[in-house]
């Protein structure tokens, strides 16, 4: 092979202005919808703290806690798995992920930048939720400083599972389809809304496959408490998670001769 | 200079019997305009996705500066500038974003990016729609920022999908014109697709024609055009009301039957003449029954047809 040497080139950008440039593309993506973003993303968890509210007195805290990280885990969901695949299958089916692939950036760097993006929209109706919660359900919350940790890692293995919805699936309509059933199976499989000795056996099980279960876990550690040991291994599955999710991602998307 | 060299070159579809490209071999010098004719289908878009390494090849090969394609990730989007017939891939963003944001990820830095955002918006008169987002151009004016985000950057090569698709007369010239500056003072590797062969025939120094996927025709058009023999060409334009009574004033039932003649749409015809032809056909012609005529020699688009229709 003679290799030639080629005209004039840029160096391409290094991975961290890559990504926060990408980063900065989508957040003005969201420019015109995140009005409706944070309404949609807030609407399902206050109407849900409101029925706890009402189902409280009569639960014990237990079960409580379980509603009010479950409620959590739903604000979550919507932003960062339901609209995430529902952006992924959008810009395939527009060519966007072909206009990033003739660009001399990395997948990774599209990838994380549209993930970090879609984390910070869904971060409002996040912390209304808990802030919500805990005056209308008055609760002392006992916030660990690792919650600082938790939410964005919850946030980005959703995202991942989004990301991978809309990358598989063969149109923008079934992204959406599948990334609402997804959603709703993950609330409902699993120690997520309800304690695991509420669920049936078969459903508890299926939990332990489920990222949600292992984000409700770590969420109920750091904003309710205690801490336990297993909150690492609740960390330790959230970050499989996500990189396992955003491999699959990378090497499933439409992207250079792929 | 090589840019592209590409050999052997075949795409198949799952869901298509025949494949989109049917073992094209092309080669393609630094500094060149080379244009790609052909009707719909005939699998133009597919060959110049498989150059910008956004679809692999079923088999062949495409080598850009002597390397494959696929060896390094960046080894393309380092080089070309890729214009796609779609216009919605960054459609949120407004055109002074869309411009800025390409060309600092083309590797321009923050206070080159904004210069080259300005020049480019210059260059293509889009002041007036700067803070305007994708969405609220007008077709042509989606084309025109399509040009300037291929453009960002200053990259070697511009891989362009029907640049002038959507434009009106003067915006069709003022893109013939900037590709042909670009291409004189950077030396910029021009490779697009195009319709719009008479326009596009003032800048292509070299053509391929594709037809059924198969490269049928690729030199130079002066080369290619003396294959037609010399002839000229008669287009006539006839009045709505003559061509809705075509079935008696048909052209073929007009003209002799020797005569090659190409219907383009109801009111235009193209005859291909011999020069010998030329003086009997003139006689045979009720030039008060028609709107217009025009004798010429073969121009770029009798060339295309003369393969598309072959």
């Amino acid at each position: 092979m003679h290799k030639i040497k080629s005209p004039r080139t840029n160096h391409p950008q290094p991975f961290l202005n890559q990504l926060v440039s990408i980063f900065i593309m989508e957040l003005m993506n969201w420019r015109w919808s995140w009005r409706f973003t944070l309404t949609i993303g807030l609407i399902a968890p206050l109407i849900f703290t409101v029925m706890i509210g009402a189902m409280a007195q009569t639960s014990d805290p237990q079960t409580v806690a379980y509603w009010l990280t479950g409620n959590i885990i739903l604000s979550l969901m919507f932003t960062n798995l339901s609209r995430m695949a529902n952006r992924f299958a959008f810009m395939r089916e527009v060519g966007s992920l072909d206009y990033f692939a003739t660009l001399p950036i990395r997948r990774s760097a599209l990838v994380a930048g549209v993930l970090t993006s879609f984390f910070l929209i869904s971060l409002p109706a996040v912390i209304a939720t808990i802030l919500f919660s805990a005056y209308y359900l008055d609760i002392q919350f006992q916030i660990h400083p690792l919650l600082i940790v938790v939410l964005p890692l919850v946030g980005m293995a959703l995202a991942g599972t989004g990301a991978f919805i809309g990358v598989t699936a063969r149109s923008q309509d079934e992204a959406i389809t599948y990334g609402q059933v997804v959603s709703l199976l993950l609330l409902i499989i699993g120690p997520v809304m309800m304690p695991p000795d509420r669920l049936p056996r078969a459903v508890e099980l299926l939990g332990w496959f489920s990222p949600a279960t292992y984000g409700a876990s770590a969420l109920r550690q750091t904003l309710l408490g205690p801490m336990t040991p297993r909150f690492w291994l609740d960390i330790f599955v959230l970050i499989g998670i996500t990189v396992g999710f955003l491999w699959l991602v990378g090497h499933r998307m439409d992207w250079r001769q792929r | 200079m090589i840019t592209y060299d590409i050999r052997q070159l075949t795409k198949s579809y799952t869901n298509q019997l025949t494949p989109a490209n049917d073992e094209i071999t092309l080669q393609i010098q630094q500094g060149e305009i080379f244009g790609i004719l052909g009707d719909n289908g005939a699998g133009k878009s597919t060959l110049v996705k498989q150059m910008a390494n956004l679809m692999r090849p079923s088999t062949g090969s495409i080598m850009l500066y002597g390397e494959p394609l696929h060896h390094s990730p960046l080894h393309v989007p380092t080089h070309i500038g890729y214009m796609p017939q779609s216009w919605l891939a960054i459609n949120q963003l407004t055109v002074g974003e869309a411009l800025f944001h390409t060309a600092y990820l083309r590797g321009f830095d923050r206070h080159a990016a904004a210069q080259e955002r300005d020049r480019l918006i210059s260059l293509w008169q889009l002041e007036a729609m700067r803070k305007k987002t994708g969405r609220d151009l007008s077709g042509g004016e989606r084309r025109l920022l399509q040009m300037g985000i291929a453009m960002a950057g200053s990259p070697p090569i511009l891989i362009l999908d029907e640049p002038t698709n959507e434009l009106s007369p003067q915006r069709r010239k003022q893109v013939w014109d900037a590709l042909r500056d670009l291409n004189q003072n950077d030396e910029t590797t021009i490779i697009f697709i195009t319709h719009d062969a008479i326009e596009a025939e003032k800048i292509i120094q070299r053509v391929g024609i594709l037809v059924d996927g198969k490269l049928v025709a690729l030199g130079a058009p002066s080369h290619l055009k003396q294959q037609l023999n010399q002839s000229l060409r008669l287009d006539i334009v006839v009045p709505t009301a003559l061509s809705q009574l075509r079935a008696k004033n048909a052209p073929e039932k007009l003209f002799p039957p020797t005569i090659p003649i190409i219907k383009l749409d109801a009111n235009r015809w193209i005859l291909r003449l011999d020069r010998a032809q030329v003086q009997e056909v003139l006689g045979i012609l009720d030039k008060h029954a028609i709107d217009d005529f025009r004798l010429s020699s073969a121009t770029l688009e009798d060339l295309y047809l003369h393969y598309a229709q072959d």
